[in-house]
Parts: structure tokens; sequence; C-alpha cells
């Protein structure tokens, strides 16, 4: 599984970013907080953890979270084949990636605007 | 090089920045156009005004109050009956607009008392509305006429009237998009939270962004009556005046445009905890993905597959029959800002069709982030697209069909191109199941006009119709 | 009967029936062949005014913005102005002339619109095309005072101040047509022709209906040239069509370089054009062909169908631009409309001094007719609410919605007609206009009789 190990977080990463708005909120303190809840939420369903909501924001997390496990999960037929460790191995890593292109070294100027 | 100087352009280089072509491996960290800065003059520019983005976009559908645009009568002249945005109060917003008509002698002196009493005139006329939304514009900002204080007097002076006031005279910004900002950010200050509506469902929603053209809210607004959902502010097509005071009881905020109205949500957000929830709503994945979303988020999720699966079973059939004839056929999308990546996945996917060329009048970097992520490589990606650029592109890319404006349309038709209004839409609604039918319709229609092939006739040659 | 004058009692108005200055003086400059105006202002002042063209004519007319943003409004505008030349001349080649129209911000801040010219002559034109003729010319119209009607006057008399030249006698009249459709270009063209007279118009918009051609070379343009207009100075005459479109640049002619003005009544109308054409006549010393007598006739044979069967008694509101609201109500009343409500949509009080309003009056034997002046639509749609009767409404497309919801039939004249198709290509003005006009109101009554099942049946044959 090594070797496709960043093959296929290429595959999710680019997914995600052609498919999704969330992680394009127009201030990077937003993006963070979606892509962290998101994705974290993607890998608890794709790891049959339970998840719990505390607030609307959670929730929302969620909903989004969930159909982007059910898409990925019939995209990409060789997520069912990993193990949870590697799940949660991948899709941290193109959390990463998400946070580095979207937020780090995106050249958006408008992103660290303090006000909307 | 990502960034391509036009011919057009040698001489105003700094149009470079402004027009990229994605190549592969490349990554929107790395080139990201400037978007979302000063017009240069003189340039042919397809922007608009400040002031327009606050009435015309979005003050302007609000149906049920009036329109008083403090400046001299061309403002209010020139932003009416230039829309197709419909509502279920016979369509009032479309048929009525005011303005103070300042003269010179206010200019000189001020134009406050003559807003004061153009504004008491027309509550007079209009005896039954009791809401009016004002505008400030470039000759009142001026002079620095305070509508806010004569605002303040008049509901003092007249019982039950509530007035909205907007500060974005049309030199302000770059572009319609500062209008669509103040707008935004003031309403949520002054109205947001002053209203409380009656409501009848646990899952209620805002939808914000969506103006109801031709239709597009009322597509929205059946879905989530069909889900049970309640729809507390629509921000602000088929809008409520004071439907949109209340939007900070919805659990949830459905964005559509996010350029003209995602400030509000992210204030909503901030002082109530109401979550933001951006959705495509052109084209069936995407609109199906919206309604599954906001199923999943109240717990609903059979209620949203239900109606997924009605409207795909209506209309699935009638789009797969566009779709054969729309394959491999080439667009070009030359709108406001985010029509570019709300569309250009969905012409891709769902129609097998080519978005060779993109062009926004206000976007701003993030509507390039989504549009450069959803497009394809070799696509050009334009900001502030201006007349001489367009026909450079188009000899390039060799378009069958451009989503744009009525003027620019009116023009590319001499170079046998057929458009389709991408703002105001040619035969809607387009959003929602029905719409995506509607737009592959049209599509069809207009590409395939047999029309063009007796364009390229000339009845001097031989053998004209071999 | 008695003719009332009234003025729109409110300060502000509602449904404004016209637009500002700096639309007017955009239309007019359309006109000009290689010309591209500069309008120095806001954006929307541009942008919303080439829409309202597209919208009437379906085509797109190349019209540039200085694009003011905040910082000009703070610290002035020319550098805005010079920015805007420059791109305009450097990328378009065929280019040779800007008209730089203020609007309602630059005025009230200011700029100094000739120095600003004067400025780029010397630099920017002088240094970088020696060689090149770009000729920029001051238009100001500033949209707080008067509407788009004086906007067209300013900038007629704007372009002739700056390009009228002394040169040889050229034989040939100046026609200033004032705001009118390429169709009554091609109609008073059409007329010049059977006259055998040779004409300089202002401006000649035939060529705004462009043709999609095979080769994709078409785009609608104006044809008037900046010869054209630097040989106004050496024609016989000026004959101006309109009185308050573009009379003043007839005077300007007279005045400075002896060129005889005659302000003619608006050719509406059977009299109105016997007037225009025997004007010309007597300039030019051609003689009036049997040609035009018998397009007079036919003109007068298809409203004789019409006039007594189904237009007297009908009562008929007119708003638009002033002499053509003038000219149809002398036109209706040619052919037993009753002109019993006239609105103009400005404060200009020489509308309501017109002479021709005399005349209105003299003629209208059996009706009182209302003036409203400083109107806007609401005046119209108020006294409809009111109980004012009305079999007819001639008028631009923003009054459309009076038509549908008081189900009063409506012909669509003047500018803008953006709800119905082709309209700018027909004439309201000559013997052909009369036919055009009597028989689309008749067209427009008839549809509205099936409509309502009002004696639709007596178009059996009729």
């Amino acid at each position: 599984m090594n070797e496709n190990k960043s093959k296929y977080i290429d595959e999710l990463y680019s997914y995600i970013q052609a498919r999704y708005l969330w992680q394009f909120f127009p201030r990077e303190w937003d993006r963070e907080a979606n892509i962290n809840g998101i994705i974290s939420d993607i890998i608890n369903i794709l790891t049959d953890n339970p998840i719990n909501f505390n607030d609307p924001i959670e929730k929302y997390f969620y909903a989004e979270a969930k159909v982007v496990a059910e898409e990925l999960k019939e995209k990409f037929k060789w997520i069912n084949e990993l193990e949870k460790q590697e799940i949660i191995d991948i899709l941290n890593k193109v959390k990463e990636k998400l946070i580095e292109v979207l937020i780090e070294e995106s050249q958006n100027p408008e992103l660290k605007k303090k006000s909307y | 090089m990502p960034f391509e100087l036009l011919k057009c352009d040698q001489v105003i280089r700094e149009r470079m920045r402004h027009c990229y072509v994605k190549a592969p491996n490349e990554d929107i960290h790395k080139y990201l156009p400037v978007a979302n800065v000063a017009t240069i003059p003189g340039s042919l520019s397809e922007r608009g005004c400040s002031y327009c983005g606050a009435k015309l976009v979005i003050g302007g559908a609000i149906k049920d109050c009036i329109q008083m645009i403090h400046g001299p009568v061309g403002c209010a002249y020139n932003t009416w009956h230039t829309k197709r945005y419909i509502s279920d109060n016979d369509d009032f917003e479309l048929k009525h607009v005011c303005s103070t008509d300042m003269k010179e002698s206010h200019i000189v002196f001020g134009g406050m008392p003559r807003l004061k009493k153009s504004i008491i005139e027309a509550f007079k006329e209009y005896p039954n509305i009791k809401r009016m939304i004002v505008y400030i514009t470039c000759g009142s900002a001026l002079i620095g006429d305070d509508i806010e204080a004569v605002a303040k007097e008049v509901e003092e002076e007249l019982d039950d009237v509530d007035i909205f006031c907007v500060s974005c005279p049309g030199f302000a910004g770059v572009s319609q998009s500062l209008g669509h900002h103040e707008f935004n950010m003031e309403w949520m200050k002054h109205k947001v939270g002053t209203y409380e509506p009656e409501i009848w469902s646990e899952y209620t929603v805002n939808i914000i962004g969506e103006y109801n053209i031709q239709g597009d809210g009322f597509l929205m607004e059946d879905y989530m009556k069909r889900m049970g959902i309640q729809v507390i502010g629509h921000f602000t097509g088929n809008g409520s005046y004071d439907l949109l005071r209340a939007m900070h009881r919805a659990k949830l905020n459905v964005v559509i445009c996010s350029r003209s109205a995602g400030y509000i949500a992210n204030e909503l957000k901030k002082r109530y905890g109401i979550p933001r929830l951006d959705i495509d709503s052109w084209g069936f994945n995407y609109i199906a993905e919206g309604i599954r979303k906001i199923g999943i988020f109240f717990g609903i999720e059979d209620r949203a597959e239900k109606l997924i699966q009605e409207e795909m079973e209506k209309w699935k059939p009638k789009l797969d029959w566009y779709r054969e004839r729309l394959k491999g056929k080439k667009i070009c999308i030359w709108t406001g800002g985010p029509r570019l990546w709300h569309w250009v996945k969905a012409f891709e996917d769902e129609l097998g069709m080519k978005v060779v060329a993109m062009s926004c009048k206000f976007g701003h970097p993030d509507d390039f982030e989504k549009a450069i992520s959803r497009g394809s490589t070799g696509t050009i990606y334009i900001d502030d697209g201006n007349e001489l650029e367009f026909f450079e592109i188009i000899e390039r890319v060799k378009p069958d069909l451009i989503y744009t404006g009525p003027r620019v349309g009116d023009l590319v038709k001499k170079l046998h191109i057929s458009y389709l209004d991408g703002h105001g839409e040619h035969n809607g609604p387009y959003m929602g199941f029905e719409g995506f039918v509607n737009m592959a319709r049209d599509m069809y229609n207009a590409i395939y006009s047999k029309l063009w092939k007796l364009a390229k006739i000339d009845i001097r040659k031989e053998d004209i119709y071999e | 009967m008695a003719l009332s004058i009234n003025k729109k009692k409110r300060a502000g108005i509602i449904n404004p029936m016209y637009n500002c200055q700096p639309c007017g003086a955009q239309y007019a400059c359309i006109g000009i062949k290689d010309c591209i105006s500069l309008v120095h202002g806001g954006q929307g002042c541009c942008t919303f005014v080439r829409l309202l063209f597209a919208m009437h004519f379906k085509e797109n007319f190349d019209i540039a913005s200085s694009s003011l943003h905040e910082d000009a409004a703070v610290f002035g505008g020319m550098r805005r102005i010079e920015e805007g030349v420059e791109t305009l001349v450097r990328r378009h080649p065929d280019l040779r002339l800007i008209p730089i129209i203020t609007t309602c911000s630059t005025e009230t801040i200011g700029d100094d619109i000739e120095g600003a010219i004067r400025d780029i002559n010397k630099k920017f034109l002088k240094k970088e095309f020696p060689d090149r003729e770009v000729i920029l010319v001051p238009v100001h119209t500033p949209s707080y005072s008067g509407s788009h009607v004086k906007g067209y006057d300013t900038a007629i008399t704007a372009l002739l101040t700056k390009l009228a030249k002394k040169d040889k006698p050229n034989n040939k009249i100046n026609i200033i047509t004032g705001w009118v459709n390429p169709g009554d270009v091609n109609e008073i063209k059409h007329i010049l022709k059977e006259l055998d007279v040779e004409a300089i118009i202002l401006m000649d918009m035939e060529d705004f209906d462009a043709p999609i051609m095979p080769d994709k070379s078409s785009l609608a343009s104006g044809n008037t040239t900046i010869e054209d207009i630097r040989d106004t100075a050496n024609s016989i005459a000026t004959i101006a069509l309109s009185r308050y479109e573009g009379a003043n640049g007839a005077y300007y002619l007279e005045d400075n370089f002896g060129v005889p003005a005659v302000v003619c009544n608006t050719p509406i109308g059977i009299k109105n054009t016997d007037l225009f054409i025997k004007t010309i006549s007597r300039i030019t010393n051609k003689p009036i062909p049997e040609s035009l007598v018998r397009e007079r006739g036919k003109a007068i044979d298809a409203m004789v169908d019409l006039a007594h069967m189904f237009f007297a008694d009908k009562r008929v509101a007119i708003y638009g631009n002033p002499d053509l609201v003038i000219g149809l109500a002398q036109f209706c009343l040619e052919c037993e409309l009753q002109p019993v409500l006239l609105l103009f949509g400005d404060d200009d009080r020489s509308y309501i001094q017109d002479p021709r309003l005399k005349e209105i009056e003299k003629e209208a034997t059996d009706f009182d007719i209302e003036i409203v002046w400083n109107a806007d639509l609401w005046e119209l749609e108020k006294r409809i609410k009111d109980g004012l009767k009305l079999d007819l409404i001639l008028g631009h497309s923003k009054g459309r919605y009076i038509s549908i919801d008081y189900n009063i039939p409506m012909v669509r004249v003047g500018f803008p007609s953006f709800d119905r198709a082709g309209l700018w290509r027909h004439p309201v003005i000559g013997y052909n206009g009369a036919i055009w006009l009597a028989e689309t109101i008749a067209n427009t009554i008839f549809e509205d009789m099936e409509k309502k099942k009002d004696r639709e049946w007596i178009l059996n044959v009729w």
C-alpha cells in the first residue's frame, strides 16, 4: 500500500479541491476551521467512529463530511481496502495539503483581512 | 508562462497578471490572477458601479419596499427595467423606482431637505408600503448628504415606517462588488435581529445570495417546502424586508452566491453561530449534493433523497437527450464572477462540454481560486476582461456558445456565435433540476440554430448549396 | 378647447420618464465614425447607458469609462482622463475622435476637462502620436441639470464648436436630426434623394442596423465622419428637426459661420413633413418631385382608411422627448386621435412655451388637453388610477407596466423601445413615418379589441 499512498493522497486532494466549496471560505480562519472540522469528520465516518455534535457548526461539518465520505467511497473504491490507520494517515496528509495550498501559501490577499 | 499578455494588451502590460492559462501541474497557490483591483480607464471594461451592486443586484429584488435613489435621475432610470427578478407580490420590485431628482441647487446647497420631502411623498403615494431603502449616489455622496439622519427624522415623524440606508456611491470600490459588501454589512448591522418571525417548522433556513431571477428562487423555495423546511429570509430574491430582518432566527444559512452575499452569512455565523453552507444550485449533481447536505444537517435525509429521486425521474431523461447533442461543444463564460465556478464543472461533467475561456467582471481572488480549481487545463481565466480581449480570445478558442450579457451577445453574433444571457438567463429558470434542463435546452437551440449555417453563406459565390 | 399646463407637484420622481444628460451625449456620439466617447465618471454612467442602447438597438456600441474610483473623487480625476485617453488611443489605431463626457461626479469635483485636453494634446499625443490626428472634445453634461434631451443638445454643440471649420462652400445642407432612430435617418435620406439634395446628416445612424456578414466583418457604428462635422461650416443652411435636441448647434453655425439656421417642426405627420420638404426645396431651389406628392398621397390614403372609422374620439396619452411628443400630438390631430394628455419629463420651461402648443390648442376643437411638465411616469399612472380614460398610450418602453397592468393599448415610440422587436428600424418622421404610425396604432388597437372581445367582429370587413 505504501507506494500507492502518495498517489492516493493526490487523488483525494485533487478531487476535494475541485469539487467542494467549504475549503474556499473567504478568510483563513474559516478555511482552517472548515478543513479541520470536516476532514476530521470524514476520517471518523470512514473509520466507523461515532461523531458527537455539540453545536450547529459541528452539525454542519458533519453534513459536509458525510456527503464527501460517501462520494469518496463511491469514486475511489480502493478506500474500502484500506486499514483504518491508513485512512487516517492519508486524510491527514490531504488536510495538510489543503491547508498548505489554500491557506499558508495561498496568493489570495483577502484571506488575511481582519473583517468580513 | 502561465500568465499571458494578450496581443491587444501590449500597451497595458498590467493586464498580464489578470489573464491566466492553466497548464497541467499548476496549482492556485503558485499562480493566481490578480482580481478586484482598480480598473484601467478607457479599457472598455465590462464593470458597472458600486451603487449598482447595492441597488440593482441586491436591494432592488426586495419585493415589498420602496427604492429611493438619492441623486440625479439617471441612477434610478438606468437601474430600472434591467432585471428579471420576479416575486409573488405582483412583481412590484420590477415596476417601481423613486429618485430624489437632485438638481444643481441641491448639489450646491445640499440635498437633505429634498430627500426628506421625496421620502415622505413616496410613502404617501404608496400608502400600503411602510418600508424603504435609500441609496446614496455619486452626487449626494460628494456633497456629504447624511441620508441616515434624514431617514431617522422621517421614521420619527411617520408611523410604523422603517428605512434602510446604503451609502455606497458609484465611485466607491472598483466595480459592483463594494456595493454588495456595503449592503450586506449595513443590513446586518442595522436590520438583522429587529423583527421576530412566526416560526412554523423546526427546520429553518435563510437562502442567501439568490435573487429569484426568472423564478430560480421559487424553485429553491419549493424544494425547501417539499422537505418541510421553512425559509425565513430569502436574501433577496422574492425577498420580504421584514423577514430579512429576521434572518437571525434561521438554523442554517444556505449560500448560493457567495460573492454578493457571503458577507452576511459570515456575519450571521460570527454573531449568531448560524453555520454557513455554500451550495452550487446549477447542475443535477450539484443541486442534489446541496439538498442532501441540507437534509443531513436537519436529520431529514430521507426527505432529501425522496425529493432528489422525484426530480431525477422527472428531468434526467430530458437532460440525457440534450447531453448527447451537447457533448464536445465549447463554451465561454463571461459573467460577474461566481457563475464561472458554479457552472464549469456542471457543463463539463454533466453535459460533456468544454469550457474554454472564462472572464469575470467583479470577481475576487477567491472566485479565481474556485474557478481555476474546478476548471480545466488549457482554459483561459481572465479578470475584468475587456472588449478587445474578448475578440482575441474568440479568435483563439473558437467557442460554439458564449454565456454573457445581452450587449456582448449583440457583439458576438456578428462573429456567428450564439450567446445566452449569463446574468438574467435566456429561458429560465436555470437553477435546480428543471432549470438545468432549461439551460441545456437553450444551449442546444442556440448552438444548433440553422441561422448560423445560413450566416456563413456568401451568395456571391458559386455552389452555395452544394 | 382648453389646454391646461401643470407642473408635477411632487418634488421627487416616481418611475422616471427621462434619463440624465450623459446618456444624451453618448447617444449623439455613437453616431460618429471612428469615435469612442470617454465618459468621465463612475463606471455605471457608461456601462448602463451602453446596456440601454443595446436593449434598444440589439447592438453593441463602444463607449469607454474613465472608471472614477474613490481616490479620484478625493484628489481629482484628471489622471483618469489622461489614462483613459492613452489607453484608447494606443489600443484602437483607427480612433480619431474622443468626446470626453462629464457626469455629476466629475462636474461636482470640478475636474478641468479643457485643461486635461490641453495637457494631453501637448504631451502624450504630440510626443507619442505626432503624425496621428486624435481630437478630444470636452462635453459638459452634469446629470443634476436638464436631462438626456439637454445632454444630446450639448454634445451636438460641443462637437460643432470643436470641429466645424470654414472652407470652400460645399453646396449641401446640414440636417440636425435630433434624437431619432435609424429608421428616421433612412427616411430623411430618402426624402433628400427624392429632392436630389445632398446633405450632411448629424447623426447618420443608418449603419446601426449592422448585418451579420459571411466574413464576420460588420459591427454597428455611426456613419458621420469628422470631415462631415467640419464641413458643416460650409453648407448652404442648417435645418434642425428638433427644437430641443440640436437646434443650438444650428444657431452656433449661423452665429460663427453665417450658415443660416432653420428650426423646423419635427416632421411627424403630414403637415410637418410638408413644411420640412418645402423648407428644403426653398433653401436649395430644388423642385418637389411628383414622387413625394404620391408618397404623401399614400400616407393620407392610409390615414383616411383609419381616421373616422377607428381613430376618432380615441383618447391618447403621449410621453417622451419633447419634440417627439409635440410632433405626435400634431399627427394625432390630423387623423382624429385625441391627444388628451401630453407629458414632458424634465423641468425645462421652454417646452411649455413652445409655439406649436398654441397650434395644437387651436386644432383640438372638441376636447381638452392637459400638459404635464417635469413629469414622471407616476403622473400618468396616477391619472389613470384616478379615472382618466385612455384608449391609447404613445410612449417608450419604460412605461410598459402601465399599459400591461391597466390594460391600455400602447404603441412604443421614441427611446427606448426595448420590449418590442425592431422598432428603431421604422420611421415616425415623414410620410412613411405617418403610414407606420397610423397602421401600427391601428393594429395595436385591433389586437386589443380582439383580446377584450370588444367589437372584434367589426374587423371581418372594414
